[in-house]
């Protein structure tokens, strides 16, 4: 887990500037250099803001001149995505990119015991050559069967293992790399969530095959839940 | 709520969360109901309203608790995670079955059920028994062909040291079920649990 990283992303966004650049113009900028507009300008590789503007910010944000921040972005808004990752699998998505600095995705997952849905956001704040990103998933896998990396010992074992649905978020820092309308590649990790419901009725005859002698279970739903560690890796390509 | 705050905030939700990985499973309605009189004995316990002070009501009862992983041990090991396993008895109750009439708990006053170990079923060593349930008819109200029991919360793999079998006492107090003979269940109401933390 990139500490640094995170340190580094939560002082910048605390103070309002990305890293590297000085967050106090007026004592940083030596005299008669540049302002602090101009310096953002310099690092991001674009236009200074236009005269009487006092947030610099804002151009950093990529908006023409005098456009809303709200304003959609210019360019290329969707991208396809393939991912690869533990636990959550792999990931077929399309990504929308209202705004320079926020992606939304949505497609389908696989992981070898089942298949799912999951969708997502991912947050960009800063345009940089590496940049930094906060994402946050989650998502639904379908039906599963464990029973392919597990031996049961009995069909109600079998049984309980066979239907592996689960539901999952996951909320990560990532690196992407690459050109913002074309090819990324991107690695992220962070932490993910599973939770699952065991069927009662799988339950108790799984209990009742191990009791073995006097005596009946009944048992309701049971419930799995675990917080992990994720990682990732994948690339999208912006395509329109 | 700016937008550095709602960055910063989830951003500080994942750090705090990687401390606080863990993995778990459990469930929390889990009953096991157990004859008191075997098959070939359908009615097998001494009723006749007889007086009773702190002496059994039923016979030693063993529970099989089954050969699940999760009950082997309060501890166990599942890859690079320990586990800490618990089973939580909620609640028990007592159940006359049989005759179907003229029989039930009403004079019974009190009852204690317990663990118990090294077959000390009247509890001469207090560390032989562990209650793990009550009842008390003057809070829980009288009782009929049914007599519920409160549980204590003891972990019951703790009694068991993994064992696969829980022996039990039933003592009471005040008169038997009127019927010569009678025959019952004792259901435990329980709740399973098996947590692991990590790294």
């Amino acid at each position: 887990m990139p500490l640094s990283l995170a340190a580094s992303m939560a002082i910048a966004l605390a103070v309002g500037t990305p890293p590297g650049i000085p967050s106090d113009p007026e004592s940083s900028a030596p005299s008669g250099g540049p302002t602090r507009e101009e310096s953002i300008a310099s690092s991001a590789s674009i236009d200074p803001a236009p005269s009487g503007s006092t947030r610099g910010e804002q151009k950093l944000e990529g908006g023409d001149p005098g456009e809303p921040w709200y304003a959609l972005t210019p360019g290329k808004k969707l991208a396809l995505a393939v991912e690869l990752g533990a636990p959550q699998g792999a990931a077929f998505e399309l990504v929308f990119r209202p705004w320079w600095w926020l992606r939304l995705n949505g497609g389908f997952a696989y992981n070898i015991i089942g298949t799912g849905i999951r969708g997502g956001v991912s947050v960009a704040p800063f345009r940089l050559p590496v940049t930094p990103t906060l994402n946050f998933d989650l998502g639904h896998y379908f039906s599963g069967d464990l029973t392919t990396f597990t031996s049961s010992s009995n069909v109600y074992e079998e049984a309980l293992l066979h239907d592996a649905a689960y539901d999952f978020w996951s909320l990560q820092l990532g690196l992407e790399f690459g050109s913002r309308d074309g090819f990324l590649f991107y690695t992220r990790a962070g932490i993910a969530h599973l939770s699952a419901s065991l069927s009662g009725q799988d339950v108790t005859n799984y209990a009742n095959s191990q009791l073995g002698g006097q005596g009946t279970y009944a048992a309701g739903d049971a419930n799995f839940s675990a917080l992990i560690p994720c990682f990732n890796v994948g690339f999208l390509f912006f395509v329109l | 709520m700016n937008r550095a705050t709602a960055l910063i905030l989830p951003l500080l939700f994942a750090l705090s969360g990687l401390a606080g990985c863990y993995a778990q499973v459990e469930d929390p309605n889990v009953s096991l109901t157990h004859d008191l009189c075997p098959q070939a004995t359908p009615l097998c316990i001494p009723g006749g309203s007889a007086s009773l002070s702190l002496v059994n009501l039923v016979p030693e009862i063993t529970v099989g608790l089954g050969s699940s992983t999760l009950l082997s041990g309060t501890t166990t090991s599942a890859g690079p995670v320990t586990l800490n396993n618990t089973l939580i008895l909620n609640d028990a109750v007592l159940t006359l079955v049989a005759p179907a009439s003229g029989a039930d708990f009403s004079g019974v006053t009190s009852v204690t059920l317990s663990a118990i170990a090294n077959n000390d079923t009247s509890c001469t060593v207090a560390t032989d028994c562990t209650t793990i349930a009550t009842y008390d008819q003057s809070t829980d109200g009288v009782a009929g062909k049914t007599l519920p029991l409160k549980g204590s919360g003891v972990n019951l793999i703790s009694i068991t040291g993994g064992g696969s079998e829980l022996a039990l006492s039933v003592r009471a107090n005040g008169t038997a079920p009127a019927a010569a003979m009678w025959a019952g269940t004792v259901t435990l109401d329980m709740s399973v649990k098996a947590r692991g933390s990590f790294p």
